[in-house]
Order: structure tokens, then C-alpha cells, then sequence
């Protein structure tokens, strides 16, 4: 908690979370349909958004760790996730007038909207790269250890999610698969997922290997059910669910969970 | 993770009881998508149904905004709709328009509206889909 950082250390950070958010949300940054749906979306949806982003950063910060060790106080939490939504933000606002896509002094809701829409993965980004400044992981007890990773799980399927979410490649592939291509794709997720979170192992865990069946419920199909909720509520705020049957609906939300349960695997690889 | 993980069943912390609760439950809300999905495969009836019903007509500066609700009743989605409508009166055309739906998903409806250049309510307004593609 006493630890003092230098500026040129704090500068340093920012600049690490400013190359992380344009690492992890380049993708969102050169994607067509955000310019689009950024101006349609509900405003509220937009705005709950936001919040919902400024709370996996705070996130983020408590359960990963950000500087120079021992910093897990509420305070020092909101402090990074502040520094992380500035970079994110900064980053999407920087890459985006450079591209002509905004311009921040014509038309400042335009610019607001995209930014919103896309500081969620920029956010983000900027967490997962911060977190490699530290001493990261605060070993703690069983319970806060299950809940880091359940939460880790869920930062990383928003990030490669939100990515991939509003393109209309998950709608056009949605509506090309039937329902036992949704059977398959179900199974494939689970398998792949498994395959990422047993073979990848339990870093700064026990020597002794759960077992198969132990990691396959506790975090193989926790996992799943957090990344398909992920890109269930990013197809909502997008709109993606409006006028639509509970098929097309669920079959969009399968497609999507794809990269959401690969980052959710993936994650524990990056932190 | 803490040393004492096994596969069996008693003799665990409230916490990995809770950790397990947790992972059966994700494991039923899997099952009955799978169940939901499988059944939606075998019970599912193939092609897009379309159809088209007036449900606004606003006058604005460029014509009469005529907005159309199009539904697809059938099994599969419908991309590119093309819609074409006209005001009759009599057996003649007063006025002509069309308009184009990116996709209909099954069992949903979308939203397009269609600027005619005289009055729909002066005539018969008929607007139906008039091609689409399957993807």
C-alpha cells in the first residue's frame, strides 16, 4: 500500500495501457458496423455500457493487480481502473481521428457514441497489459483465488467478445447454421475451452492437478455459462435481439460465444 | 488452488460445495440448450415465410412515409427482401415504391418504410415482398 512510484514509472504504466488498449481493440477500431450502430443503439443501453465497463476495470484492478505489488485497497483500485479508462479511451479517440473515422470537433455525440461503444475492449486491453507491470497474482485463499478466476474468465470473453460482436458476420453466419450446427458448435466450444483450461493449468496453484472432471465443472462449464451470458448481453446492448424469435436469438448468442469462451480460456494465459 | 482436490463427492469446504453447486448448475443451463437446440433441429420447418402489413403512414417533406412490418413465419431467414408496394384507386397506378430489408430472421419481424408520392389512404395500398435471397 506505502509503495511510492515515480512519474517516470507512472508514465510508464500509462503508456503500457495505452499499447494494450490498442492491441486488444484494434479490431473494433477498423470495424465498419460500430460507426453505425454506436449512432442507433437505446442511449440507456450505451450508458449501462459504460458503467458496466468502468466496473470490470475497477475489477480488474482489485483482482489482478496492477503496480508495484501489494495495491489491492478499493482506493487503489479505482485509481488504476481510472488511469486504465483514460488509456482506453485516449487510445480509441487517437486511432480513430488519425483513421478519419471521428473527428472530436464535428460532431461530438457521434464521437461520444463510438468511443463508448468501443472503450469497453480498449478498457480492457489496457488492464490485461497493466497487469504485467506487477507482481500480479495475491495467491489468498481458496475462495478469493475461485472468484479471480471466475472473474478473470469473464474480462477475457469481453475482450475478444466486444471485438467480434458487432460485426454482421455473427448475424449472416447465425442465420446459415441450423440448429444441429448449433448442437456442434456448442460441443466444439466446450471442448476447445477444456482443452485451454486443463492443459494450460492452474498458474501459481498447488502442484497436485485437479482432476478432469473436478476442472470440467468447476471451470470448464462456469466459464462457458459466464462467456455465453457475455455475449448474450453484448447482443443485447448492440440490439441484436429486437423483433427477433428465441432461435435466430440463441443461435446468434452460440455463434458469439465462440470467442467469448476462447478468451475466457485464453485469459488465464495472458495474466 | 488449494492441495485437497479430488473427483469424488464428500469431504470438501463450503466453498468447493458451493464451487460444484455452481458448476452443476452451468451444466444444466448447457444441457437444455443443447436439448432446445436439438429439438429445434429436428422439429423445424425449412424456407423463409414472408409477410407484409401496413402499420403507419406519416406525411413528411419527401412523400408519404408508409411504414411496413415484415414478418417471416417460416424456418429460415431471409436476406436481401426486397419490397414493392403501390397506391391503386380504380385499377390504375397512382403511385409506385420500394424498399430493401437486409435480412428477416425466422419467427421475427423487421421494420421499412416506403415513401409514396400520393396518399395511400386516397386509394388501395398494397406492399408485398417481392425477392429475397436464402443465405
Amino acid at each position: 500500500m506505502t509503495q511510492v512510484e515515480s512519474p517516470a514509472q507512472v508514465l510508464r504504466g500509462l503508456g503500457r495501457a495505452f499499447a494494450g488498449a490498442v492491441l486488444f481493440a484494434l479490431p473494433i477500431f477498423m470495424t465498419m458496423e460500430v460507426w453505425f450502430l454506436s449512432a442507433t443503439i437505446p442511449r440507456w443501453r450505451l450508458g449501462l455500457l459504460v458503467v458496466l465497463t468502468v466496473v470490470l476495470a475497477i475489477g480488474m484492478a482489485r483482482y489482478v493487480g496492477f503496480m508495484g505489488g501489494q495495491r489491492t485497497g478499493v482506493k487503489d483500485a479505482v485509481v488504476d481502473a481510472g488511469v486504465a479508462l483514460l488509456a482506453g479511451v485516449g487510445a480509441a479517440t487517437l486511432v480513430l481521428a488519425v483513421l478519419a473515422v471521428v473527428l472530436p470537433w464535428e460532431g461530438w455525440r457521434f464521437w461520444v457514441s463510438v468511443v463508448a461503444l468501443e472503450a469497453l475492449p480498449a478498457t480492457l486491453g489496457a488492464c490485461f497489459a497493466r497487469s504485467q507491470l506487477g507482481s500480479s497474482s495475491q495467491p489468498g485463499e481458496q475462495e478469493t483465488a475461485y472468484r479471480r478466476e471466475v472473474f478473470l474468465m469473464c474480462a477475457g470473453a469481453t475482450v475478444l467478445c466486444a471485438n467480434i460482436a458487432p460485426t454482421e458476420e455473427v448475424v449472416l453466419i447465425a442465420a446459415r447454421m441450423t440448429p444441429l450446427h448449433g448442437v456442434a458448435l456448442v460441443v466444439l466450444e466446450l471442448a476447445l475451452m477444456h482443452a485451454f483450461v486443463h492443459g494450460v493449468g492452474f498458474k501459481g496453484g498447488s502442484p497436485s492437478r485437479p482432476g478432469f472432471i473436478s476442472v470440467f465443472f468447476r471451470f470448464t462449464v462456469i466459464g462457458y455459462v459466464v462467456a455465453t451470458a457475455v455475449s448474450a448481453y453484448l447482443l443485447w446492448t448492440l440490439g441484436r435481439y429486437d423483433g427477433t424469435g428465441l432461435l435466430p436469438a440463441l443461435m446468434q448468442v452460440v455463434v458469439l460465444a465462440l470467442p467469448a469462451s476462447l478468451g475466457a480460456a485464453a485469459a488465464r494465459l495472458i495474466v | 488452488m488449494s492441495p485437497d482436490h479430488d473427483d469424488g463427492g464428500g469431504g470438501r469446504s463450503a466453498g468447493q460445495r458451493l464451487e460444484w453447486a455452481l458448476g452443476a448448475a452451468g451444466a444444466a443451463l448447457v444441457l437444455t440448450l443443447l436439448g432446445f437446440l436439438g429439438y429445434q433441429g429436428t422439429a423445424r420447418d425449412h424456407g423463409p415465410r414472408l409477410q407484409v402489413r401496413v402499420v403507419d403512414v406519416q406525411r413528411t417533406p419527401a412523400g408519404f412515409a408508409t411504414t411496413v412490418d415484415v414478418l417471416n413465419e417460416g424456418g429460415g431467414t431471409a436476406r436481401s427482401v426486397q419490397l414493392s408496394g403501390e397506391v391503386t384507386s380504380g385499377g390504375t397506378t397512382l403511385s409506385q415504391a420500394n424498399a430493401t430489408v437486409p435480412y428477416v430472421p425466422p419467427q421475427s419481424h423487421r421494420r421499412a418504410v416506403l415513401v409514396f408520392g400520393t396518399d395511400p389512404s386516397r386509394g388501395e395500398v398494397r406492399v408485398r415482398a417481392v425477392g429475397y435471397t436464402v443465405p
